[in-house]
């Protein structure tokens, strides 16, 4: 009854978020986010039911807290963090992950549990060794995107050719604006950015429309100027044919200041129209990426993956640490491999060896069946340790696998245990846990 | 806009886009008559010959680099385009941002090609 209580809160507790969180979209979509993989440390404490710890990829941080109930009604809250250190302290680039993909697969965590007045703490690590689910390291899902991003691709969009093909006939046209083209740079560069906020282009043609005809007008003046003074005797024909220059270079530099403001102000629309179909184009690309990463998440959910790991458990009868001692050292390894779409079977043999009472040395062997999706799975699993002096100790167990939220996975199990340590009938233990794996947006 | 100035008596001029910090993307780079497409799937972009300079001239060019972050996290980019002529860069042009796990980025730009002062 009493567990009943627990697992039952537990699971109330984490089916609240699911709603709200599935309510905001699809976020979820554009992610890999396969479950946080299971924490070592939370293994090498030996208070799950299961003993076989499925591996998967790193996340640079994961938690989990965990709560469960024995047969004797023993309550045993526990929470356990794991972290990938090089994750956080190398660049977030593609480049440098290659380089150091197996840095990067290392990570470290620690757990504690209560176990009745005892406390046990575990520290350990784990490497993954292959991981062909590991998103950045997935040739085939790189390909599909970057040819999904053709989608995105303006390509002949007429508008850019009708601009391209246009500006290059009335550049032809006009050798002379050819001096002046360096001038159409800053215009270009300056006008697709304020035309949406101020009207600047009209601001700045304006600007140069004034110089123009403000050196026209001066031009001019100096012409009549030069013209009037000839009438009245004072001038010659050179001041004249002087003038005149003047003023027809004035014409002709208010000509291209008129172009080059029509040609910076077509260039600035083809830039709002390019931006316009580009928005288009990148919501059937957005679309089409979200469809990739799901499809490839239902694929690799169960890929192959192996993984090594290592730690120390300590207990505390009194649960301080100063009287914390060394209990036991485990080493494992884990293989796991999908079969079919639907199924992933996860092997583990380990060796323990114990520091208290009569020091022994058992090995240990398992396996773990997985059916489900990436979001919903179930699991059987055995176990059996085989001390080189001691009962054998045999576990078995079942539960489940839930998405919660984005990174927010339940983890359910029932089990029970035979042998080893534990005398009379068979040991059941029930418990729950949430995991988060943590993918940051930055 | 830029302006890309050549030798009218030197050599052939190309181009070559060069995109790092993401490992999927996609540039298309339009010339006057020829179309450079290349992904990331293919490899790294190889230099592309735009022509010899005399067939370059008044021409004016166009391209579009789009790119996605593979996995949830946004990652920093930088796409560099440089041009050369005669083993020498005679001009380069250079965007750097941060593309998100879930949209796509596209960087794009075009160019003057014209002969050197």
């Amino acid at each position: 009854m009493k567990r009943g209580v627990v697992l039952a809160l537990a699971l109330a507790m984490s089916a609240a978020p699911v709603r709200a969180e599935e309510s905001k979209g699809s976020v979820g979509d554009y992610t890999l986010d396969l479950a946080p993989p299971d924490l070592s440390a939370f293994a090498l404490l030996g208070i799950n039911p299961n003993q076989v710890t499925r591996p998967g990829t790193v996340r640079e941080l994961s938690a989990a807290v965990l709560n469960g109930v024995r047969s004797d009604g023993t309550l045993t809250p526990g929470i356990a963090i794991e972290w990938s250190p090089i994750t956080t302290w190398t660049p977030n680039d593609l480049e440098d992950y290659a380089e150091n993909v197996g840095w990067r697969r290392i990570t470290i965590s620690a757990a504690t549990a209560a176990d009745g007045t005892a406390t046990r703490a575990a520290v350990g690590a784990r490497w993954v060794i292959v991981d062909d689910a590991d998103p950045l390291s997935n040739s085939v899902l790189h390909q599909q995107l970057a040819d999904a991003l053709v989608l995105g691709e303006l390509g002949d969009s007429p508008m850019r050719q009708k601009f391209l093909a246009g500006i290059k006939r009335r550049l032809a046209a006009a050798p002379r604006l050819k001096a002046r083209v360096d001038e159409l740079v800053p215009l270009f560069s300056l006008i697709p950015a304020q035309q949406q906020e101020d009207g600047t282009p009209a601001t700045e043609c304006a600007k140069a429309r004034d110089t123009a005809v403000s050196t026209q007008g001066s031009a001019e003046a100096t012409a009549k100027s030069a013209d009037d003074a000839a009438k009245a005797g004072r001038g010659t024909k050179a001041d004249r044919d002087a003038a005149d220059r003047a003023a027809k270079s004035s014409l002709e530099a208010r000509e291209d200041e008129q172009l080059l403001c029509q040609l910076a102000l077509e260039h600035a629309a083809l830039k709002l129209q390019l931006n316009e179909e580009d928005r288009t184009k990148r919501e059937s690309a957005t679309k089409r990426i979200a469809e990739i990463k799901k499809a490839m998440r239902e694929k690799v959910w169960n890929a192959t993956t192996a993984q090594i790991g290592l730690g120390f458990v300590s207990r505390s009868d009194d649960s301080r640490w100063k009287t914390l001692e060394a209990e036991r050292f485990r080493a494992y390894g884990n293989f796991a491999m999908g079969a079919g779409s639907v199924a992933q079977i996860v092997i583990q043999a380990d060796v323990t060896k114990e520091f208290v009472e009569d020091e022994d040395v058992a090995l240990g062997i398992g396996g773990r069946a997985v059916l489900g999706s990436p979001d919903v799975r179930g699991t059987g699993e055995i176990y059996g340790q085989i001390p080189d002096n001691g009962p054998k100790l045999f576990v078995f167990s079942a539960g489940g696998e839930l998405k919660l939220a984005q990174n927010v996975w339940l983890e359910f199990q029932v089990g029970a245990q035979k042998g080893g340590e534990v005398a009379g009938p068979a040991a059941i233990v029930t418990r729950a846990n949430i995991k988060y794996g943590s993918s940051p947006k930055q | 806009m830029e302006i890309i100035r050549f030798r009218p008596g030197g050599g052939a001029v190309s181009f070559r886009v060069e995109v790092t910090g993401l490992v999927v993307w996609r540039y298309r780079y339009d010339a006057d008559g020829a179309v450079f497409v290349r992904k990331s799937s293919e490899g790294p972009g190889p230099s592309h010959a735009l022509g010899n300079p005399e067939e370059l001239r008044g021409d004016v060019n166009s391209w579009d680099v789009h790119m996605v972050s593979p996995d949830e996290k946004s990652r920093d980019y930088r796409i560099e385009v440089s041009w050369s002529q005669d083993g020498g860069r005679i001009h380069h042009w250079q965007k750097q941002g941060k593309a998100s796990g879930d949209t796509p980025v596209t960087e794009r730009g075009d160019a003057f090609l014209l002969e050197a002062k």
